[in-house]
């Protein structure tokens, strides 16, 4: 359990130490685009691409630590009409099924990389396993944070289960 | 196809999954068991869903609000309107609303409005005697017409979901934002019957004077966005760039109110709560693929068209039901589930997608507003420790002005269209 927090929280840091450099530099190349077009009048071809790969980079990075800290939005209503085991069994569904979705997405996410590998940007020339890569790099994040969040609400519905049982 | 991937998606969102996942798990599973398409187009559609210049737009607007709340730019901006209104009856209230049409010329979200204005106005009002529940639902309601005079992150969204010029949406944002701040002072020197508001005191012509200077650099924020756009400098998303840059050089270089440790934290934050919106926009894509191929627009338009071909009906149908489902469901999420399901409605009705843009995305800011589910009650009570249960029984009245606005905009298409078919001819 101990072990699976660690690798979230290990997760979590690299989200965040990835998504400040990509961040800054993406407000960076978007503002140098409208410098060199219009006060310079010499526009970079590429910015554009740059500026397109940094955003998804940093929407994907983003979603990553939203989900450490269980950000995205959700209807709480069921969740909150539930008592005691019932909720506490709900929480592992929700769990196991977000863990399923991010599997899946690292999964099916190393496969469309190895698919777009060979076909490039037009002005970058890099290829758009770029603009791909993202997806099942936050996805391995998700699915660590999803891990460690089972494993908390199994504790959770185990202890009450116990509880339950002593009665 | 269409039926079990709604059913999937209602199920899952219900339990309490993710609305990002719970879109996710239902565009997989349909692909896989009801269509013949390949799973892996899932993950396509993902990142062509975000993959867009126009989005772009987001994070900047984000961090140009974020900036101005930490670079105490909103504190500003609120003496400076309170120098001009203080003398009137209730002329904290009225400072409140022109404080919040002025910060919506420089942010493109409501909730962050309701979040950065409100803790220096409410606590502003409250030492000058207005009820905490009175000034926290002025501020509810004031922050509402953030989104809509420009710049709009809503509008952002919509403009890309829809393909509709992001200038001309924003453009037609100008009068209805006017109309509702009108309304809801309006409605303050009504109130002032009812409950005997407090008077500010008279400002001297140097005082505004010295407001207006203090607050002059943060006031060329909308102009130099809005400009740029008119004058065909810069496309929407370049000008959210100029704009957050320029925001940063006034509260990093000239205010010094933002240190350099604090740049992280507000990157951090800025790609949180964009991230927040686009994984939605992102899994998102794949549904709204999903409904093309199985014709859900053009079943929509027949079913309604078999019914009635009068648009105003059709408009006030839309109405009634984004204001209810506004209640219960969070403005982003709507937005971005329905703008695929009703553009092909309103194009075949002959609606113009600028004004039915400006008709959705108000609708749906009065729904941050309103109980249940507000997300500006939330932030609002929260910040200001206001009980929630006071704050939605004190926010309906102040909500009845902005639905008027909503009913002139939908049955007087040119209050929408007036500013950008004369500002964007031939654009």
């Amino acid at each position: 359990m101990h072990l699976l927090w660690q690798l979230s929280d290990w997760a979590d840091r690299l989200a965040r130490w990835l998504l400040v450099p990509i961040g800054i530099g993406f407000i960076s190349v978007v503002f140098l685009g409208v410098l060199t077009r219009y006060v310079f009048h010499a526009p970079i071809v590429s910015s554009i691409e740059l500026a397109r790969i940094s955003f998804v980079w940093a929407a994907f990075l983003g979603a990553a630590i939203c989900v450490k800290g269980e950000k995205h939005t959700r209807f709480a209503f069921l969740l909150d009409a539930v008592p005691g085991r019932g909720r506490a069994a709900l929480k592992v569904v929700i769990a196991l099924l977000c863990l399923g979705f991010f599997a899946f997405l690292v999964v099916k996410g190393v496969q469309m990389v190895r698919m777009v590998e060979a076909t490039y940007f037009p002005a970058l020339g890099w290829s758009q396993l770029w603009l791909y890569l993202p997806l099942p790099l936050s996805a391995c994040c998700m699915f660590l944070h999803a891990l460690a969040f089972l494993g908390r609400d199994l504790n959770a519905l185990l202890s009450q289960t116990g509880q339950g049982g002593g009665r | 196809m269409i039926g079990p991937l709604l059913v999937f998606f209602v199920v899952l969102a219900v339990a309490g999954v993710p609305i990002a996942v719970g879109m996710g798990i239902a565009v997989v599973v349909t692909m896989a068991f009801f269509t013949p398409l390949p799973t892996i187009g899932a993950i396509q559609r993902m990142i062509t869903g975000v993959d867009s210049f126009v989005l772009i737009s987001i994070p900047f607007f984000m961090l140009t609000g974020r900036l101005m709340n930490v670079g105490g730019i909103t504190t500003r901006l609120f003496a400076f309107a309170r120098s001009l209104v203080g003398p009137i009856r209730g002329g904290m209230a009225h400072a409140n609303v022109l404080a919040n049409m002025i910060l919506a010329g420089m942010s493109g979200s409501a909730v962050a409005d309701a979040g950065g204005m409100g803790v220096v106005v409410i606590k502003a009002m409250q030492q000058q005697g207005y009820r905490k529940e009175l000034a926290a639902a002025i501020t509810v309601a004031a922050s509402t017409i953030g989104p809509i005079i420009p710049p709009s992150i809503p509008m952002v969204i919509y403009g890309a979901m829809a393909e509709v010029s992001v200038g001309k949406l924003f453009l037609g944002g100008f009068v209805p934002g006017a109309l509702m701040g009108l309304s809801l002072m309006g409605l303050i020197a009504f109130w002032n019957r009812r409950e005997r508001l407090p008077v500010d005191r008279a400002y001297h012509l140097w005082e505004i004077w010295k407001a207006f200077r203090e607050a002059f650099l943060s006031l060329l924020t909308p102009i130099i966005l809005i400009g740029g756009i008119l004058s065909g400098i810069f496309t929407p998303t370049e000008a959210s760039a100029v704009a957050a840059v320029y925001a940063f050089i006034l509260s990093f270089f000239i205010l010094r109110t933002v240190k350099v440790a604090d740049i992280p934290g507000i990157i951090v934050d800025t790609f949180v709560t964009t991230a927040v919106v686009t994984f939605i926009i992102s899994t998102t894509s794949g549904f709204s693929y999903l409904l093309i191929i199985g014709r859900i627009g053009t079943l929509l338009v027949d079913s309604t068209l078999a019914l009635t071909t009068n648009p105003y009906v059709v408009l006030l149908i839309i109405n009634v039901a984004l204001l209810i489902l506004g209640c219960l469901m969070e403005a982003g999420v709507l937005l971005i589930l329905l703008t695929p399901i009703l553009v092909p409605l309103m194009k075949s009705l002959g609606v113009d997608l600028v004004h039915f843009g400006l008709i959705m995305v108000l609708n749906l800011m009065i729904g941050v507003a309103t109980p249940p589910v507000g997300m500006c009650l939330f932030v609002v009570s929260e910040a200001n420790e206001v009980k929630l249960e006071r704050l939605m029984r004190e926010v309906i009245p102040w909500c009845a002005p902005l639905i008027v606005v909503l009913l002139l905009i939908t049955y007087m298409p040119g209050l929408v269209m007036w500013v950008p078919n004369w500002l964007m001819a031939g654009k």
